[in-house]
């Protein structure tokens, strides 16, 4: 049983794919790369240089295309092998063997499955909500912002949605922004974004308290 | 030699770095012991702090991290039959049979006390191989660097990828995002699609916050809650175990402490590998092979005592070379930088004190971490069932506070947030990410480089690969890529070995 935890803890998650399905992982990484690759070239397009010419010297554009286009060929390659091992039917089939739930049997099913449906949804989410966190703070400030993401980002990680959870989440979420604003905004007076009435106002408690 | 410890232990003489380094040694063990969190996500938690604090101060508390966070793991190991962190993996295959059959203060006991040797030999080996690495480099040529540079990214590429294919495609890619911005030689703007704010570059710091934190945080959301009931009946009695024993283990010790160390000093890998290799060279070479596996002590001192020796050994590429080896030395570079100490070999001449200084953290650290794991282990056990989905979200916007204040824009927290993605990405194609990041750290190095020694070349190519320190690096470098495999597959080895021995 510990090396299937094991497993778990330092596996990327490969253990939820589909069952019986062609793996098109190292297709899409091919693509990917040779994507990106001529993405890096076509934005060293328009690099002035200063250095002027001369025996051995190099645009500052020079060597980033030379890896841009390693890059690409790398990316070709995976491709390809991708290519010759699916012809030779190499490619590996996906077993589903350990879907999270094998090791808990004593636990109740239906609740189970919430815990993995959040647990797949939890990524996607918390993009979003750091996304939305990063974008609220230069406009309603650093305090506020971050109370509200930490709110929803415990709830959601909690997967407890009741009306008690959300008052305990609110009072830890509201605790932590504080603190956190006063210990790093004023005590340590680092340079986070103070536009909201809530951050000066604290700022201005800091400083009647401690001078 | 002796001059340059006392220069380090005058550093270090404030309350305040000694508190630092007790404070560091604290949130290591407890991040380390907590499984799904580790020492970067500890040092990712500080990071702001360190800004605001004296040099020596901030790197006290780093070193106390780091140290801390490599030896925390083995509670959990133990008393919970889960690793707390990668690098205490090989520490519960004999821990937990032990604290199975009521001999959990021994295992303890053996466990901490050899985590401290591991610590004094990487130690030792810190001491004594930095400042002669740091004179070799010292007289290196730019094609040299250039070289150097090139064999830190092959051994990178080679230890960590499963595919070596896929490991140079995204150290290519690491490569060119360290590009953008103003170019080293000339300050040419390039590759910044026209945003200002990309003019000087990509900070390293929120990169690498980014495509580590952001990641490994998400993942540790989705671990499992620690539901698990610690072995609780344990006593221990001075380290538990006696002297006839520790007479048995003595070549055992040594010997782990090399591996562990080596394998520190390699880039790339680190603690994860240490101790998996270290056990399952301990017991390919004992006399007993059986009993590994079934609660013996040899298994413990193999894994912690490599496990930790590595600390010592993954700082001299750091600080003698200014090439980091992992994640957390990675992140070190960036608080060296932002502490105003340009890395590279001059940094032992220069600043010879403060290196010093940090060395002497380390020591002190490890004293910390005996005494705090000895007296306070129940404390780091009730810990364990510290709420993660409270801590994971207070950590992340850490990690954010810490990337703002580096430059003071909220620029960096956008980079925070797109590496983030590029790391979810990449590691979800089965890409391995240390390439990604040494790219990142090495680009600069390796282009201005090759660039300055082309200019003295007047572009011939010959001059470039005829220097006895340039032809020693390119052969090292197409052997890291033809030996490593091997290397991973003793990794393998003793963890299918394992694993059968499990069912």
């Amino acid at each position: 049983m510990s090396s299937r935890l094991i497993c778990r803890i330092f596996s990327e998650g490969s253990h939820m794919e589909k069952n019986k399905s062609v793996n098109y992982r190292d297709f899409i990484a091919g693509i990917v790369i040779m994507a990106l690759a001529v993405f890096f070239y076509c934005s060293t397009f328009g690099t002035k240089s200063f250095l002027g010419t001369g025996a051995g010297r190099t645009n500052a554009d020079t060597i980033p295309k030379i890896v841009a286009v390693i890059m690409f060929i790398l990316g070709a390659i995976i491709l390809i092998k991708w290519f010759v091992e699916l012809k030779k039917g190499k490619i590996s089939v996906f077993q589903q063997t350990d879907n999270g739930m094998a090791d808990c049997t004593d636990a109740d099913e239906s609740q189970m499955k919430t815990k993995l449906l959040f647990q797949k949804i939890t990524m996607p989410v918390t993009l979003v909500l750091i996304f939305y966190y990063i974008y609220t703070m230069p406009i309603i400030g650093f305090t506020i912002s971050m109370f509200f993401f930490l709110t929803l980002q415990i709830t959601l990680l909690s997967i407890d949605f009741s009306a008690k959870s959300w008052c305990k989440n609110i009072v830890i979420a509201l605790i932590a922004s504080v603190s956190i604003y006063v210990i790093f905004g004023c005590a340590f007076a680092l340079a986070v974004p103070k536009v909201s009435p809530v951050d000066l106002f604290l700022g201005e408690l800091y400083r009647s308290v401690f001078g | 030699m002796l001059e340059l410890f006392v220069q380090g232990v005058s550093q270090m003489a404030d309350l305040l770095s000694i508190g630092m380094t007790a404070f560091g040694v604290f949130l290591g063990v407890m991040f380390g012991c907590v499984p799904g969190l580790n020492g970067n996500t500890a040092l990712v938690l500080v990071l702001p702090l360190t800004y605001k604090l004296p040099r020596m101060a901030a790197f006290a508390l780093i070193m106390g991290i780091y140290i801390g966070s490599c030896s925390g793991g083995l509670i959990s190991a133990i008393l919970l039959n889960i690793p707390g962190a990668a690098s205490n993996v090989a520490t519960q295959f004999d821990g937990a049979p032990m604290a199975r059959r009521g001999e959990a203060g021994k295992a303890l006991g053996a466990g901490i006390f050899y985590s401290f040797i591991g610590s004094l030999i990487g130690f030792v080996i810190l001491f004594t191989l930095s400042g002669p690495v740091a004179n070799v480099a010292v007289n290196f040529s730019k094609a040299d660097y250039f070289w150097m540079a090139i064999f830190a990214l092959t051994m990178v590429v080679s230890l960590s990828s499963k595919s070596l294919w896929k490991g140079l495609a995204v150290a290519c890619f690491g490569l060119l995002c360290s590009f953008i911005g103003a170019s080293e030689v000339d300050g040419t703007i390039r590759m910044t699609l026209g945003i200002h704010s990309l003019d000087a570059g990509i900070d390293l710091i929120p990169a690498l916050i980014g495509i580590y934190a952001v990641g490994e945080l998400i993942n540790a959301s989705k671990a499992f809650d620690s539901k698990f009931k610690p072995v609780t009946n344990y006593k221990i009695k001075g380290f538990g175990f006696s002297l006839a024993e520790f007479k048995e283990q003595l070549g055992n010790m040594f010997r782990s402490g090399l591996v562990g160390a080596f394998i520190g000093i390699l880039p790339g890998i680190g603690g994860m590998t240490a101790n998996l290799v270290s056990y399952s060279v301990a017991k390919s070479t004992s006399k007993h092979p059986e009993k590994y596996g079934t609660g013996y002590i040899g298994g413990i001192v193999a894994s912690e005592t490599a496990n930790n020796a590595c600390v010592g050994g993954a700082m001299i590429p750091l600080f003698a070379l200014g090439i980091p080896g992992d994640t957390f030395t990675a992140v070190m570079l960036g608080a060296m930088m932002i502490h105003g100490l340009q890395p590279g070999p001059l940094v032992m001449t220069k600043n010879a004190e403060f290196i010093y200084g940090v060395f002497v953290a380390l020591l002190l650290a490890n004293f910390f971490c005996v005494a705090l794991q000895y007296f306070g282990i129940k404390v780091f056990v009730r810990l364990l069932a510290v709420p993660k989905h409270i801590l994971l979200p207070i950590i992340m916007v850490l990690s954010l506070v810490g990337a703002i204040a580096i430059n003071n824009r909220v620029f960096d927290a956008w980079v925070v947030l797109v590496f983030g993605i590029i790391g979810i990405v990449m590691t979800k194609l089965d890409f391995p990410i240390t390439p990604i990041i040494l790219g990142f750290i090495l680009g600069p190095l390796a282009e201005e480089n090759l660039r300055r020694a082309l200019m003295l070349s007047k572009g011939a190519i010959l001059p470039l690969v005829s220097g006895i320190p340039s032809i020693v690096l390119i052969c090292m470098s197409v052997l890291s890529l033809m030996l490593a495999p091997k290397l991973l597959k003793r990794e393998a080895a003793a963890k299918a070995d394992v694993e059968q021995a499990d069912q």
